[in-house]
C-alpha cells in the first residue's frame, strides 16, 4: 500500500479530533434561545402560509409561477381603446401586462412580455396612474434553506422593484427598489403619480403580515401604514382614492393570538372587509372608515370608482364565513357592488354561486372589469373555471367575455387604462 | 417551557462544534443547530421524555445538514456547468483549526461518520441508523474518510 494511502492510527484521528472539538466548542458564542422561539414561531407561520398557499394554488392564479425574462422584450407603444383595461394575462410564454379589449375579452396588445425564468423577480402586481403609466411590482424570494414544509426562508433573500412601463412613449423605468431585507408584493400609485405605495413584509413567507410603504416622489420622504399590525391579520388589494389621498384596502384582522390556530398556525383571520385610511401619513395600524357587512360576508377585492368604490363581495347563504374548504371550494353567492365613499350601496349584480372572488376594476363611471376564478363547487362536479365579466353597472348586467376551463385566472390583475389615441 | 432552557445552554456549544467539523462552517452548523433546536422545542413534549434529548436534536441538525449539502452539491453542478467558481465558506474564526481545513477536502457524508465514530465513539449500528444508510455504507465511508484524512494530515505534517 502508498505510503500516502495508509490510514491514520485511529487513536491519533481521535485525538486530533477531539482537539478540535475542544477548540471550536470555546470559542462557541451560545446565540440567545430568544431567538430559537422567534424560529418555532417562524416555522409555525411558514406551515400556516404554505397551507394558504395550498389554497390559493387553487382558488386563485399563483402568482408564484410567473417570471421575468431576463431580457425583457421592448415594450410596445400603444394607446387604449375606450373599453380596454390593464391586465396581467397568464400566457404559456409566460405572464404578460397587457391591454385587454373587454368588448370581447381578448388581449389587443402586449406592452411587456415575462417569461418563466426562475431566477428572476416574480410580477406580483399592477397598478396604473391618470396618464396611463403602468407600474409593475417585481418581487424576489425568499429563498428557501429547507425542504421541509415551511421552507425555511434564509434572511435578506428578497427584495425587489417597481417597473413603470409608458405604453404611449415605450419608456421603462425602475421607480423604486426595495432592499433584499423586505418583501415586495404589490403596488399602488396614486392618480397624479405623486405618491408610491407598495405592500411590504419582512423577509419570510408570509401572506398575512404585511403592512403599506408610502413614498412621496415630491417630498422624497416615507412613511409605513400597518406596520404595527398584529400577527395573523391579512392587508390585500391596496389602492389610492381617486383623490390620492386615502389608501383602501381589503383587510382582514387577526382573529387568533399570533400564531395561536390550528397547529399554531395563523390561518384564520378576521372576515375582511373594505377599510380606508388616511394616506399621507403614518399609523401603527389599519384604522380608519370600515364598511360594515351583514354576517358570512367578505369583501374578496375592491377597487376605486368615479363613485366610490367597486367591490366583490362573497356571501355564505348559511350565514357562516366562506372560507375555503380544504378543496379550495367557497360555495359563496358572489356579488359585484359600487358603493359611495360612505359606503352605501350604489348598484349590485349577482354573479352566481360557488365563486371564488377575484379582481375588479373600473373601467369607466358606468363600466367595470372583473376576472374571477371559479373552483370546483363541494356539491357539484364543475371543472374549475377563468372568467371574465363587463358588467354595466347602470343596467345592472353581467357579460361574460371569456369562460375558460383551467386552473387560474386567466388575468388575475385588473387596473384601468387611459382611453384615446 | 420546563427544562428547554437548560439543554440549550449545556448542549448548544457542543453541537455546533460538532455540525462544525461535519459542515466545515460555523454559521451553517450554528444554523442547523438552531433550526434542530426549534424542532425540539416545537415537539418539547415528547422530546424531553427521551433518554438523550440532544442526541435527538443532533440526529435533526445532522440531516438537515445532509439535506442542505445535497443541494448545495446540485448548486455547484450548476455552477461548474457555467464554469463559475462555487464560492467557498470561509472560517476566518477558526483558521488556525487546520483538522477542519483538512475535513473540507472530505465529502460530507464521510465526514459525517468520521466525526460520529471518532470523537462522538458511536456504534456503526446507531452511525447507520442516523445516516439512514447500511452499516457496509458506514464502513465504506470510514474507510474512505480516513484514507482521505490520511493522505491530507500526512501532506500537513510534511509542511
Amino acid at each position: 500500500v502508498p505510503e500516502d494511502l495508509q490510514e491514520p492510527g485511529e487513536d491519533a484521528l481521535r485525538e486530533r479530533m477531539r482537539d478540535a472539538h475542544r477548540t471550536i466548542q470555546a470559542r462557541v458564542v451560545v446565540a440567545p434561545v430568544a431567538g430559537v422561539r422567534h424560529r418555532l414561531r417562524r416555522r409555525w407561520r411558514l406551515q400556516g402560509a404554505l397551507l394558504a398557499l395550498l389554497l390559493i394554488a387553487v382558488a386563485v392564479p399563483v402568482t408564484a409561477v410567473w417570471r421575468q425574462h431576463s431580457s425583457v422584450a421592448r415594450l410596445a407603444v400603444a394607446t387604449a381603446s375606450a373599453g380596454d383595461v390593464v391586465a396581467v394575462d397568464l400566457t404559456p410564454a409566460g405572464p404578460a401586462v397587457v391591454l385587454l379589449n373587454l368588448d370581447n375579452g381578448r388581449p389587443v396588445r402586449t406592452l411587456h412580455q415575462f417569461s418563466h425564468d426562475p431566477t428572476a423577480p416574480q410580477l406580483r402586481g399592477l397598478d396604473t396612474d391618470a396618464q396611463g403609466r403602468v407600474y409593475v411590482a417585481l418581487g424576489t424570494g425568499p429563498a428557501c434553506s429547507s425542504d421541509v414544509a415551511g421552507c425555511g426562508p434564509r434572511p435578506a433573500t428578497c427584495g425587489g422593484r417597481v417597473l413603470r412601463l409608458d405604453p404611449v412613449t415605450g419608456d421603462e423605468a425602475t421607480v423604486l427598489t426595495v432592499p433584499a431585507d423586505v418583501g415586495l408584493w404589490g403596488v399602488a400609485v396614486s392618480p397624479d403619480a405623486s405618491h408610491l405605495a407598495t405592500t411590504q413584509s419582512d423577509c419570510l413567507l408570509s401572506f398575512g403580515d404585511r403592512h403599506v410603504f408610502v413614498t412621496s416622489s415630491e417630498s422624497r420622504s416615507s412613511w409605513s401604514i400597518g406596520a404595527g399590525l398584529p400577527n395573523c391579520h391579512s392587508l390585500a388589494d391596496v389602492h389610492f382614492t381617486a383623490d390620492g389621498r386615502h389608501l383602501s384596502a381589503v383587510y382582514a384582522p387577526a382573529a387568533t393570538a399570533d400564531y395561536s390556530g390550528p397547529s399554531g398556525t395563523c390561518a384564520a383571520n378576521g372576515p375582511s372587509t373594505l377599510v380606508t385610511v388616511p394616506a399621507l401619513s403614518s399609523q401603527p395600524g389599519w384604522d380608519g372608515a370600515a364598511e360594515q357587512l351583514p354576517p358570512g360576508c367578505v369583501i374578496t377585492s375592491a377597487a376605486p370608482s368615479s363613485q366610490g368604490f367597486l367591490q366583490l363581495r362573497l356571501c355564505n347563504p348559511s350565514g357562516g364565513s366562506p372560507a375555503p374548504d380544504m378543496q379550495g371550494a367557497l360555495d359563496g353567492q358572489l356579488s359585484v357592488d359600487e358603493i359611495s365613499a360612505s359606503y352605501q350601496r350604489l348598484h349590485t349584480i349577482s354573479l352566481g354561486s360557488c365563486q371564488d372572488g377575484g379582481e375588479v376594476t373600473s373601467v369607466n363611471p358606468s363600466r367595470a372589469a372583473i376576472s374571477v376564478y371559479r373552483a370546483p363547487c363541494a356539491r357539484d362536479q364543475d371543472p374549475p373555471r377563468s372568467q371574465l365579466y363587463d358588467v354595466d353597472l347602470q343596467a345592472g348586467s353581467a357579460d361574460l367575455r371569456l369562460d375558460a376551463i383551467q386552473g387560474y385566472a386567466q388575468f388575475p390583475d385588473l387596473a384601468p387604462a387611459r382611453q384615446g389615441g | 417551557v420546563q427544562g428547554f432552557d437548560d439543554l440549550y445552554a449545556a448542549a448548544y456549544p457542543r453541537l455546533v462544534a460538532e455540525l462544525t467539523l461535519i459542515t466545515g462552517s460555523a454559521p451553517e452548523a450554528e444554523d442547523v443547530v438552531q433550526e434542530a433546536f426549534a424542532r425540539a422545542l416545537g415537539r418539547w413534549r415528547a422530546v424531553r421524555d427521551l433518554d438523550e434529548p440532544s442526541a435527538w436534536v443532533r440526529r435533526v441538525a445532522l440531516r438537515l445538514a445532509v439535506s442542505r449539502w445535497r443541494r448545495h452539491q446540485v448548486a455547484a453542478a450548476g455552477l461548474r456547468r457555467l464554469r463559475a467558481a462555487p464560492a467557498l465558506p470561509k472560517e476566518p474564526d477558526l483558521e488556525d483549526v487546520y483538522l477542519l481545513a483538512l475535513m473540507a477536502s472530505v465529502p460530507l457524508q464521510q465526514r459525517a461518520a468520521l466525526v460520529l465514530h471518532y470523537l462522538l465513539d458511536l456504534p456503526l449500528a446507531e452511525i447507520a441508523e442516523i445516516l439512514g444508510v447500511p452499516i457496509g455504507t458506514v464502513k465504506s465511508r470510514l474507510a474512505r474518510g480516513r484514507v482521505a484524512l490520511a493522505r491530507e494530515l500526512r501532506e500537513v505534517d510534511r509542511a
